[in-house]
């Protein structure tokens, strides 16, 4: 008896196929501004790694900004009980779960049977959320996935705004063009220190109770989570496929709701 | 489908278009004066006495869009004060012929220096806000008033008499009990009204004559009673902090199968509590009301009694969980949000808090924060069945 969980976020469309505790297929697909017809292409490309037919799905569960424009899913639930659910389904132990997107950043408490005890949602700004390092990523011109790994070369971070997006971006400017150069990678650390400071102050408005999940996009970069770690004084634990946790608890409704 | 009451679209056919309404073109045709306030340190008794019509300066259902005003205010100006004057700038309040504001908040004074330079009416005025709630305060405030009495009197070379003081009063209050009962018919487990449309109500008693708004609130509690009508919903919310006048706002989140059955705001319930006490001599009565007969407002030197009413109300009301709608650059609001979520924590009375602008539409992501919230308030009464990990 498979279900399905389709998360439309801004950026990018994810889709898990579940199966009782088996995730038979899990896609995220880059699609920019999503609406049905990326619902579907998403959708059928986890159908063709489960190698099953929309027909076959018992329940879909759709989540994220663009849950209402998905016609084949029965029941839409909001992305913090999606990334509550999917979180504490891979980590029992979770408590409190932060999903870094790419263009909202979202805090959760969890109780310790995996209900939101609190959320708090910063979407207003740029400066904590994945468009950010986007930015970063262009002005600089290395690419995303390298941001991180590029920070971790860092012998200082610089200190870098943490109030705004744009400021920080022409002090990376001034970095950048400074007399001796200022290394790349301590740059970046900065980058990320100051993306890390502002997740932490929305963070801690729900508390930051062990263990801490880390997920969306941005959670892919170890500069951010290597900065969270120091800043938190212990592990961040991040799934494997961070993205794809919101589809994941949105597959758990759908079961839930056949069940 | 709720059938609309005959009496609701009465209020709202009169107070439409926004501002310059049918009343309001009726009241100056007839050639009385219409002045403006925004502020509830305002006695609109006062003003009533006086013969003219108290008009609350706000903004409504639409968003309006900057066209100009910012170069007037400060970007730290909150977003009510920038849609008033947009809306003075726009032309739409040039039917007032005064208007008069307070010293309770900043902003609102903000506001009314831009009226005194930019546009001077033939009246305007300022009355000193008490933020303290004691018998100093009413002396200070009551002193404060009787100057104001002397200015409009004044301005309209007639001396508002004791007796026509005493009558308006009479009239406020009726419609004060007549809103009190239709709040109280709120607590229903299923309430008659939306709070949507308790709004509506509560906008027009601040843009109607009085006389006409208590003969409709009177028309609206038979109908209720007549109809028996009931709104069926799964939650009850109350919402709390700055003005709200955008309805619309409100109807979309009662969407949501969620009924807004309570507030604490400055439009809402603060005017439908409490009578002014017609045993005393009237500005004395009146100085007394405004300080001390209404539920503590964000603006007092203290909160506490403010974040206790909420407590009480939420309690009282029954809710399921309160909106916080906290308009950005609200100080007061953002001031008491951490104790209001530690006093609201201890009665288990779960606080959503929203940082909005004055006047929005219902945003997606507004919707997604409150539906968050409505799963959150759901979910606690059962656990999810946690599984370990297989791929």
């Amino acid at each position: 008896m498979a279900v399905a969980g389709i998360d439309i976020g801004s950026q990018s469309t994810k889709v898990v196929i579940l199966e009782a505790d088996r995730i038979l297929a899990a896609v995220t697909l880059k699609t920019g501004e999503s609406g049905e017809s990326e619902a579907r292409q998403a959708m059928e490309e986890a159908l063709r790694g489960a190698r099953l037919k929309l027909e076959d799905m018992k329940s879909v569960v759709s989540t994220g900004i663009g849950r209402m424009s998905v016609p084949f899913a029965r029941k839409q639930r909001s992305i913090v009980s999606c990334l509550a659910r999917g979180a504490y389904f891979l980590y029992p132990q979770a408590r409190t779960v932060l999903d870094a997107g790419a263009d909202s950043f979202t805090a959760i408490r969890l109780s310790a049977d995996g209900t939101v005890e609190d959320s708090a949602v910063n979407d207003r700004c740029a400066a904590n959320v994945g468009v950010f390092l986007d930015t970063m990523s262009r002005m600089l011109r290395i690419p995303l996935a390298e941001l991180g790994a590029e920070s971790l070369k860092a012998t200082n971070a610089e200190t870098i705004s943490s109030t705004c997006a744009v400021f920080a971006e022409s002090e990376v400017v001034s970095l950048v063009h400074r007399d001796p150069p200022v290394p790349i990678a301590n740059i970046l650390a900065g980058i990320h220190e100051s993306m890390v400071n502002r997740l932490f102050g929305l963070a801690h408005r729900v508390g930051m109770q062990s263990e801490v999940v880390m997920s969306g996009g941005v959670s892919k970069n170890i500069g951010i989570i290597r900065a969270m770690e120091a800043k938190l004084g212990k592990p961040v634990l991040v799934p494997d496929d961070p993205q794809i946790v919101g589809a994941l608890g949105a597959a758990l409704f759908a079961q839930e709701g056949v069940s | 489908m709720n059938t609309p009451f005959k009496a609701l679209d009465e209020m709202n056919r009169l107070t439409s278009p926004f501002p310059e309404s049918v009343a309001v073109k009726d009241w100056k045709k007839a050639g009385r004066k219409v002045i403006g306030w925004y502020n509830p340190y305002v006695p609109e008794e006062i003003i009533h006495a006086a013969g003219m019509l108290p008009f609350e300066v706000t903004g409504d259902n639409e968003p309006v869009q900057m066209q100009g005003a910012e170069r007037y205010i400060f970007s730290n100006s909150c977003s009510k004060i920038r849609t008033c004057w947009q809306l003075q700038l726009d032309g739409k309040y040039k039917f007032l012929d005064g208007l008069v504001s307070s010293s309770m908040c900043d902003q609102d004074k903000r506001l009314y220096s831009l009226w005194e330079y930019y546009n001077k009416l033939p009246y305007l005025d300022l009355i000193y806000a008490p933020r303290k709630r004691d018998e100093e305060a009413v002396k200070l405030y009551l002193a404060d008033l009787e100057d104001f009495r002397d200015r409009l009197s004044l301005s309209q070379l007639r001396r508002i008499p004791d007796r026509d003081l005493a009558d308006s009063i009479q009239t406020y209050n009726r419609g004060r009990e007549l809103m009190k009962q239709l709040y109280e018919l709120r607590k229903r487990d299923h309430p008659p009204v939306t709070g949507a449309e308790a709004v509506e109500v509560s906008k027009a008693a601040a843009r109607l004559p009085r006389e006409r708004f208590n003969e409709l609130m009177e028309q609206l509690l038979d109908e209720i009673q007549r109809t028996g009508r009931e709104i069926k919903k799964a939650m009850r919310l109350m919402i709390i902090g700055g003005d709200l006048h955008n309805t619309n706002q409100i109807a979309n989140l009662e969407t949501l199968d969620v009924v807004v059955v309570a507030d604490e705001m400055d439009i809402g319930i603060r005017r439908a509590w409490g009578q002014v006490d017609t045993t005393l001599p009237p500005m004395e009565a009146l100085a007394r009301y405004y300080v001390l007969g209404r539920p503590v407002d964000k603006h007092n030197w203290i909160s506490d009694g403010r974040l206790e009413f909420i407590g009480e109300m939420a309690e009282q009301y029954k809710v399921d969980g309160i909106v916080s709608e906290d308009v950005r650059f609200c100080t007061y609001n953002g001031w008491d949000r951490f104790d209001l979520k530690k006093q609201m924590d201890k009665r288990g009375i779960p606080i959503l808090v929203l940082d909005v602008e004055y006047g929005e539409n219902w945003s997606g992501q507004m919707k997604l924060r409150v539906e968050a919230f409505l799963e959150m308030l759901q979910n606690q009464a059962k656990a999810p069945t946690g599984k370990s990990p297989k791929k």
